[in-house]
């Protein structure tokens, strides 16, 4: 009995202590111990991750800036089981730690932190803190040395005093509707034309929308709010900006200047509630995402935590390059407006020894993360240790950075040091500046020690690469080598032959058929038909009858053979009507032949009585008979047809 | 026209036409491709092709000084900002290795400074193939990028390039061009001794001479198209990274072996000083070819070399 009433106890904590809601597949949470800590503070970032599936998360990251001692991750597994209503879920994941040790002031984002789940790195959001220089206590701090010292995340207590959202009207509070009044006008520019929302809205702005990339674009986002006094609720959402690197320039809210104005007699406030200095990354139409915001108060959403949401609009930078022209060797891509100036110590050494160069960078802009350095053979720098002191006059960024190097000297002699410099682009004179600092001469004096031993700068073992290979320093003439394939030509070329070849074996074939048939029809009966009839034409017109009509007689005999194949000279006339319409000819057309025929006998016969009138006359009658007969095709065509047909 | 005509005109309307068939597919094939077509994968700012006479302002005399000096990042910052510029020239281009292979044996070495000589030396044998000793630095730099490998106990990567590639790149696109000059040779020879002779043996030689004749045009045409495609469309490029890792088009790492020529589980991380050929790009990512499987990298990885056509 015992064990089952555990088990319901059990069930029922699980019940009543588990979010009931419906968890994503993977739920990460990154969190800080403190968003505000000194140089030389620690401070513990934890990355919760659950996996519904039964790939638990694995292989946690965090992406850590430069300012930080890293140590971790110490990596714990968590399962968790939860019942929502008749369904069960089990939830596997890790719970990873940080220990992170600031070494140098500034404002950092930390993360995103990121896990291995199912071969897919799964992301959580970054976290902004900011690290203040060494000795100077924070905020934070001194708050929880008033109070009770409680675990870094403490699930019961979201909103406690360690949340960096406090009230923005703690100030005001007890004052009442007097304090209300007192609040200062809001400036025009602070005012949008319209309410974007009867009740609470958010505007966000940026103070440019064309830059380059490197320069500050300054984004700001203003919380207007019409039924009184609020608080940032808990669980806003940042606004992305991937493409930027980000600065915040408003840590805590609730130390803005708060404004009130009046539209359409209602009585608005409003508030900035984040300021952050964005420097794009790259050329393009970048976007800076929404800002979530809950608005928390009496008079918005009192009942729930998240309060009364509402999220400002996207915005878009033209981001460009700076220009090509005048662009300085070896740029870097910083751009701002710096001053550079350098100390070298001590300025006489024995040789193999070292000498320490620092460097400082002050200005306004992001900070360059290096300068260009006076290389030469026999010295050698090291990576510098950086020190930076950022500030923000305004809004804008600035400060100054500075760059300790150790360079080892080996060669002895005096050694000109050369010349360090910072070359940047300036967008308000529109060009490129190079900063030099020059460095002055050192005296390296030989090491004696190493003279007695007889050995000189330690040389590398073994050929180098570099030996393999000599500079050229003439630069000959260079004509990019063409390519046949690129020319349309060579693609015709490649066609060219055959279709040459296609062409004269085609017009070839063609002049053979043409001669052929010009030789068969100089051969044929309707050939010599149409010269009988010319010939009869021209004897009528010289008026030689005899001659007309025994032209127009063969004219008509070589038509009837062309038609039907007869040789109808052969004929009885008596017999030729019959044997025309046996041989395919229509019964008016071998009657009319006969009868012509007759005719034409008879006209020579009577030679030297025939009239001029009636030999043209048959002539023309011949002459049209001729051409019906012609017009048909000869009867060996004629055959072939009608076996083709048969067949 | 009547059936005489049309039966004596048939045989050559019907060469006519095979004539203006064959020459207008040639014509199209090569029409589709025009030789100053912009290639479709540049990624970043592409360097137009100059084979004008150096600027005044190049004095390699200068940087040969600063070189023996010691000053690499001085020369390299000059060769860098010329390569910017848009001057294309191998010996720029093999100036700009030998710098960065110094400094990369020096105590100022950065550490893409080998995979930098390493892109550098490629874009000088790219330009001028008969460079032999851009040939031999550069085996020598992926012997020792692949002894610093083994040394890290990283597994040894062989990528096979993709078929259509390695067989263009056998003889080489100008090669395959003669071929296929030579089969149209062959074929219209072939062609005029079957059609225009009236000796059987000739009739019979003509018709093998052609089909061999078609083959070769078929091959040689074929595989130079491949080659000009290949050409205009991928962009050569060199990781500069120690490690480049292989991502999915959402830029998440691909996990295990990415293809049948990956030796092992290493297979999706591309070695520095590795050629790859640039497909397309988006955004900070771009789609590379690397052995016979396309992935993507993170585009500021590799580095585009300068080629004859540009970009």
């Amino acid at each position: 009995m015992k064990p089952m009433l555990m088990g319901w106890l059990l069930a029922l904590g699980l019940l009543l202590g588990l979010p009931g809601r419906a968890l994503s597949q993977t739920d990460l949470q990154l969190q800080v111990s403190s968003t505000e800590i000194s140089v030389g503070e620690t401070l513990e970032v934890q990355l919760d991750a659950m996996s519904q599936d039964d790939e638990a998360p694995t292989q946690p990251e965090l992406v850590t800036p430069n300012g930080f001692e890293v140590r971790g991750p110490s990596i714990g597994t968590r399962q968790q089981v939860s019942i929502s209503g008749f369904r069960m879920q089990r939830q596997t994941g890790i719970s990873a730690t940080w220990q992170l040790t600031a070494t140098r002031a500034g404002v950092y984002s930390i993360g995103p932190a990121s896990v291995d789940v199912g071969g897919r790195r799964q992301r959580a959001q970054a976290v902004q803190i900011r690290v203040l220089p060494e000795g100077q206590r924070s905020q934070q701090a001194q708050r929880r040395g008033r109070r009770s010292r409680r675990a870094p995340f403490d699930p019961f207590n979201p909103f406690g005093t360690d949340d960096p959202v406090d009230d923005l009207f703690d100030r005001l509070r007890g004052g009442g509707s007097p304090g209300f009044d007192r609040l200062p006008e809001a400036a025009p520019n602070l005012v949008p034309e319209r309410a974007l929302d009867p009740v609470a809205y958010l505007d966000a702005r940026i103070d440019t929308q064309q830059a380059l990339v490197g320069q500050q674009v300054t984004l700001s986002i203003y919380a207007h709010g019409a039924q009184g006094l609020f608080q940032e609720a808990a669980g806003s959402h940042e606004p992305s900006h991937p493409d930027f690197l980000a600065q915040r320039l408003v840590e805590d809210p609730s130390h803005q200047p708060v404004y009130q104005y009046t539209r359409d007699g209602q009585r608005w406030i409003a508030v900035k509630v984040r300021e952050t200095a964005l420097f794009p990354l790259r050329a393009g139409r970048l976007e800076i995402g929404p800002l979530e915001f809950g608005f928390l108060g009496r008079r918005y959403a009192a009942r729930t935590a998240e309060g009364l949401r509402r999220s400002s609009r996207t915005l878009v930078v033209d981001v460009a390059e700076p220009p090509a022209e005048g662009r300085p060797p070896g740029y870097a891509g910083d751009v701002g407006d710096f001053r550079l100036d350098a100390t070298v110590e001590p300025r006489r050494i024995t040789a193999g020894g070292s000498i320490a160069v620092t460097a400082r960078v002050q200005g306004t802009g992001r900070l360059p993360g290096a300068l260009k350095l006076p290389e030469q053979a026999g010295v050698e720098w090291l990576e510098p240790t950086l020190r930076q002191d950022p500030s923000v006059v305004g809004t804008t960024v600035g400060g100054s950075r500075s760059f300790s190097y150790v360079v080892r000297l080996n060669r002895p002699g005096q050694l000109d040091l050369g010349r360090l410099s910072l070359s940047f682009y300036n967008p308000e004179a529109r060009r490129y500046r190079v900063v030099p600092v020059e460095l002055g001469q050192v005296t390296v004096d030989p090491d004696p020690a190493a003279a007695a031993a007889g050995t000189g700068p330690a040389t590398p073992s073994g050929p180098q690469l570099s030996q393999l290979v000599k500079f050229r320093n003439q630069l000959p003439a260079y004509r990019p080598a063409s390519h046949w394939v690129d020319g349309s030509a060579f693609w015709w070329s490649l066609g060219a032959a055959p279709a040459c070849v296609l062409c004269a074996a085609g017009v070839g074939s063609l002049r053979r058929r043409l001669r052929r048939r010009w030789e068969q029809r100089e051969q044929s009966q309707a050939t010599h038909a149409q010269r009988a009839l010319s010939e009869a034409r021209q004897a009528l017109a010289r008026g030689e009858l005899g001659i007309a009509v025994s032209g127009a007689e063969r004219a008509l005999y070589l038509a009837i053979e062309w038609a039907t194949g007869l040789r109808a000279r052969a004929l009885l006339r008596s017999e030729l009507e019959a044997r025309l319409g046996a041989a395919g000819l229509s019964a008016e057309l071998a009657r009319e032949a006969a009868e012509l025929l007759g005719q034409c006998g008879e006209l020579r016969l009577a030679a030297g009585a025939v009239e001029r009138a009636a030999v043209a006359g048959l002539h023309a009658r011949v002459s049209r008979l001729s051409k019906r007969l012609l017009d048909k095709p000869p009867r060996a065509a004629r055959a072939a047809s009608a076996d083709e047909a048969r067949a | 026209m009547t059936a005489g005509a049309w039966r004596t005109l048939r045989p050559l309307g019907a060469a006519v036409v095979s004539a203006a068939a064959l020459l207008a597919g040639l014509g199209l094939a090569g029409a589709a491709a025009p030789p100053s077509a912009p290639n479709a994968a540049a990624p970043s700012s592409a360097a137009a092709p100059s084979n004008a006479a150096a600027p005044p302002s190049v004095d390699l005399v200068q940087l040969e000084a600063a070189l023996a000096k010691g000053s690499f990042s001085e020369a390299i910052d000059r060769l860098e900002q010329w390569s910017d510029q848009g001057l294309v020239h191998p010996t720029l281009s093999f100036d700009r290795g030998v710098a960065y292979l110094g400094r990369a044996e020096s105590s100022a070495r950065k550490s893409s400074d080998l995979g930098q000589a390493a892109a550098a030396f490629e874009e000088a044998l790219a330009l001028d193939p008969s460079d032999e000793e851009a040939r031999v630095v550069l085996a020598r730099i992926r012997e020792t990028i692949s002894e610093r490998r083994a040394k890290e106990h990283a597994s040894g990567v062989v990528a096979r390039p993709r078929l259509l590639r390695a067989l263009s790149g056998l003889i080489g696109e100008e090669v395959w061009a003669g071929a296929g000059l030579l089969g149209s040779l062959l074929l219209g020879v072939g062609l005029a001794a079957r059609l225009l002779s009236r000796s059987h043996e000739m009739r019979l030689g003509g018709a093998i001479v052609a089909v061999a004749g078609g083959v070769l045009l078929l091959l040689g045409g074929g595989m130079a198209g491949a080659g000009q495609h290949l050409r205009q469309h991928f962009a050569p490029a060199v990781v500069i990274v120690e490690e480049a890792r292989l991502l999915d088009a959402e830029g998440r790492p691909v996990s295990g072996a990415r293809g049948p020529s990956a030796l092992d589980a290493a297979g999706d991380r591309v070695p520095e000083g590795s050629l790859v050929y640039i497909a397309t790009s988006r955004g900070a990512l771009v789609q590379v070819e690397w052995g016979d499987a396309m992935a993507w990298l993170n585009a500021a990885q590799v580095r585009k070399l300068a080629t004859a056509e540009g970009g």
